[in-house]
């Protein structure tokens, strides 16, 4: 049995009970603790006051495998994620792990604010087991990768919360782990960090580190994994493959969020709760099994959802962070798609954009290439007033092209973030037909003389 | 598939998490406590530089705060004592100074001892909920900072002893030993208090209570009465025996603790390790039921 084909980390069959009345929290504790030191372990089954946070989950993650654990919040997906890590133990089933695991869970814990980025590197460093000499190695990579040259040696405390971030991070993804954990930390920072981020956590899956990414939100790293798992009230409702399972959890939040609203007119709010607001929820003791069977080779769970409709996947976007171009079109006055043009041609250039989050200020930068030259750039006016959230619709007319024969390169970018940068962009091509003149472009003239020659 | 995968599953794992007691398996536990505490040496020798270097750096008289509560000791009992308020008998080795500034010196150290276990597990609650590292390393920094403290004391204090004279004998020799069991005695201690600590708040607040209590319960400022009953009630509080022991040889070179004190003094590592596991078991509890 080769290597490459053996588990990072396999949980079986684990289950975790939390109580949120805090008197009763604790008094539990004081019974567990008794429990314990008599050799006797967690108590079984629920106490008064207690609920499953985790039931019964099974996974297995192979080298190489990245896993996007989703979950609404309060799914359990957080404490799945840290029993894996060991800082909670599980009530039931058991976790093993091999090699070193890398958590990207709390950027900057441990930060002093007295002591200058520099004494905060090695002593997260060392909290997250890297030793003096590997961090020497590593350390002007990290700080550049952080952009903190300049503010290495100042302390901790007149860091903006995007610098911590930025050194957390830093610190964390330059450990190498053989598995990485992550918890929606990208969350923080400015966007034009997180990107950088995404790129980054992207080529550790691309090298083959194995990653498993816990969120609640279908974004860059979700789309960059290749196994997605959906978490339901602490069950795992679906493992397998991505575009399925994405399919599968946003079906999830909808019904969710009808059960909700639901819950709501019915003035009780715990309805949502109930499997008929939420067929997705299988029932528990069918779960176990279909969650343990596919655990060891991922495939799409029969338990997930046997009455979703079949709505079209949608086309993969074209993602490069959490705000980003989902299509680019050239189209005509009628809407078809137009590949081929004259030079007079009306023409629009139709773009749709997507921001997962507020994007205060962003313009739209169309660029035309030929020949490996930009010929002209159209930009729209930057505002302020407008911020993008969610998708939008952002069509330009291009009233007389004034290209002339040959193929271009059309290349539309979204500019925002503080500083303003290229967030993501997308290309097309547009070919325009031979026109019997000679040159790159038409210029737009009138004769004055009486002799008016009709461009048109 | 079931035979593949026993075999996949041949190399061994690095961790284990599952909810069996730690305590069914004592022998087990020694040995992973006894590698955590090498594994985690690292990082408390940077949490006890980062804590030292970060808690004295806004700061005037910097490291010079270590030594105010003993000089603030030393200095009101000399006072009390001067002005005739309070009557102290024969003072071992005859310099009272040197009598109240060791005596407070060596009752800090073990109440520090005591205390400190919990409020580094509190003051580190942002790191223990959300990372995994050895937590040993905790019990480390606190013996490191503990130490650190009596050490930078004991050394003022014997300074100052050097000019009002000491007179002192071979027994001299065992002194260090036995004040390094009066800290371990203490954070054992301490340690067996913290998962209780954690959970409820009310063993940090009757440690501040206790305090002042216990200090005058031990023989700190004062020369133990001699009586049977006190006798034996200093033979039985472990500060009492180790610092009393202490003391004596350091001033007086002589002392007639000696049994008691060899006796917690025999005791103190067992204890230590006992404390260790407590708290090792104590802490899955506790981090769960933690605020974060």
């Amino acid at each position: 049995m080769s290597r490459s084909e053996q588990h990072v980390a396999r949980i079986e069959h684990v289950s975790k009970k939390f109580c949120r009345n805090l008197h009763r929290s604790l008094r539990y504790g004081m019974v567990d603790l008794a429990r314990e030191a008599i050799g006797l372990g967690p108590t079984a089954g629920l106490r008064r006051g207690e609920f499953w946070a985790v039931r019964d989950v099974s996974l297995s993650i192979r080298p190489g495998e990245s896993l996007a654990l989703m979950g609404a919040n309060g799914a359990g997906k957080s404490t799945l994620l840290k029993m894996v890590q060991g800082l909670i133990r599980p009530d039931e089933g058991r976790i093993r792990v091999r090699g070193r695991m890398g958590a990207l869970t709390q950027l900057g814990a441990g930060f002093n604010a007295i002591l200058s980025g520099r004494e905060n590197v090695y002593i997260n460093a060392a909290i997250l087991g890297v030793t003096k000499s590997e961090v020497d190695r590593r350390f002007d990579a990290m700080v550049d990768f952080a952009g903190l040259d300049h503010a290495i040696d100042d302390p901790v405390r007149t860091y903006s919360s995007g610098m911590r971030a930025r050194l957390g991070y830093s610190i964390a993804a330059f450990l190498q782990p053989d598995l990485l954990l992550m918890d929606e930390v990208l969350a923080t920072g400015d966007i034009a960090f997180r990107m950088k981020c995404f790129a980054h956590i992207e080529s550790l899956i691309a090298q083959g580190t194995s990653v498993i990414v816990v969120t609640h939100m279908i974004g860059r790293i979700a789309q960059a994994c290749n196994r997605f798992a959906v978490l339901d009230q602490g069950s795992i409702v679906y493992d397998g493959e991505v575009e399925e399972g994405m399919r599968i959890y946003r079906r999830l939040l909808r019904m969710q969020e009808a059960g909700n609203d639901e819950a709501d007119d019915e003035g009780n709010p715990t309805a949502r709760s109930t499997t008929a607001a939420n067929p997705a929820t299988p029932p528990s003791n069918a779960a176990p099994s279909n969650a343990a069977a596919s655990s060891d080779a991922p495939m799409p769970s029969s338990v997930a959802m046997p009455s979703i409709t079949a709505t079209p996947a949608a086309p993969l976007p074209h993602y490069l962070g959490a705000a980003w171009i989902d299509e680019f079109r050239i189209i005509d006055v009628d809407g078809n798609d137009v590949t081929e043009t004259s030079y007079a041609s009306p023409l629009r250039l139709r773009v749709r954009l997507t921001s997962e989050e507020r994007l205060d200020e962003f313009r739209l930068r169309i660029r035309f290439d030929g020949d490996g030259e930009t010929l002209t750039v159209i930009e729209s006016p930057r505002r302020t007033d407008d911020p993008l959230i969610g998708s939008r619709t952002v069509e330009v007319e291009v009233t007389k092209l004034n290209l002339l024969a040959g193929t271009y390169q059309v290349c539309a970018e979204l500019i925002g973030g503080r500083p303003q940068q290229t967030l993501s962009e997308r290309r097309t091509v547009l070919n325009v037909r031979s026109a019997a003149r000679a040159g790159r472009f038409v210029l737009s003239h009138r004769w004055i003389d009486g002799q008016t020659v009709h461009v048109d | 598939m079931t035979a593949a995968a026993t075999e996949i599953d041949e190399l061994p794992w690095t961790a284990e998490y599952s909810p069996e007691s730690q305590a069914r398996r004592p022998l087990k536990m020694i040995v992973d406590i006894g590698r955590d505490v090498w594994a985690g040496r690292e990082l408390a020798w940077r949490l006890f530089v980062r804590n030292l270097s970060g808690s004295y750096r806004q700061s005037l008289l910097g490291f010079l705060w270590i030594l105010v509560p003993t000089i603030a000791q030393a200095a009101s009992w000399t006072f009390l004592s001067d002005q005739r308020i309070l009557q102290f008998g024969t003072i071992p080795g005859g310099s009272f100074l040197a009598f109240i500034a060791i005596g407070s010196v060596l009752w800090q150290g073990f109440f520090d001892a005591v205390q400190t276990p919990l409020k580094t597990v509190l003051a580190n609650q942002g790191l223990i909920t959300k990372l995994q590292f050895p937590r040993e390393s905790l019990v480390l920094v606190s013996l490191a900072e503990v130490l650190f403290d009596f050490l930078i004391r004991m050394i003022f204090v014997l300074v100052i002893c050097a000019f009002t004279g000491l007179s002192w004998s071979l027994g001299t020799l065992a002194v260090p030993v036995l004040m390094f069991g009066l800290i371990l005695v203490g954070l054992a201690l301490g340690l067996m208090l913290t998962p209780v600590g954690i959970l409820y708040q009310d063993i940090g607040r009757t440690l501040t209570v206790l305090s002042p209590f216990w200090m005058l319960m031990t023989p700190v400022v004062y020369v133990a009465p001699d009586n049977p009953a006190y006798r034996i009630w200093n033979w039985i509080n472990a500060p009492g025996a180790l610092l009393s022991a202490s003391r004596d040889l350091l001033a007086a070179g002589t002392t007639d603790m000696w049994v008691p004190a060899l006796v917690w003094l025999a005791v103190a590592l067992p204890l230590l390790l006992l404390g260790m596991m407590w708290f090792r078991l104590g802490f899955r509890i506790f981090i769960e039921r933690m605020a974060n």
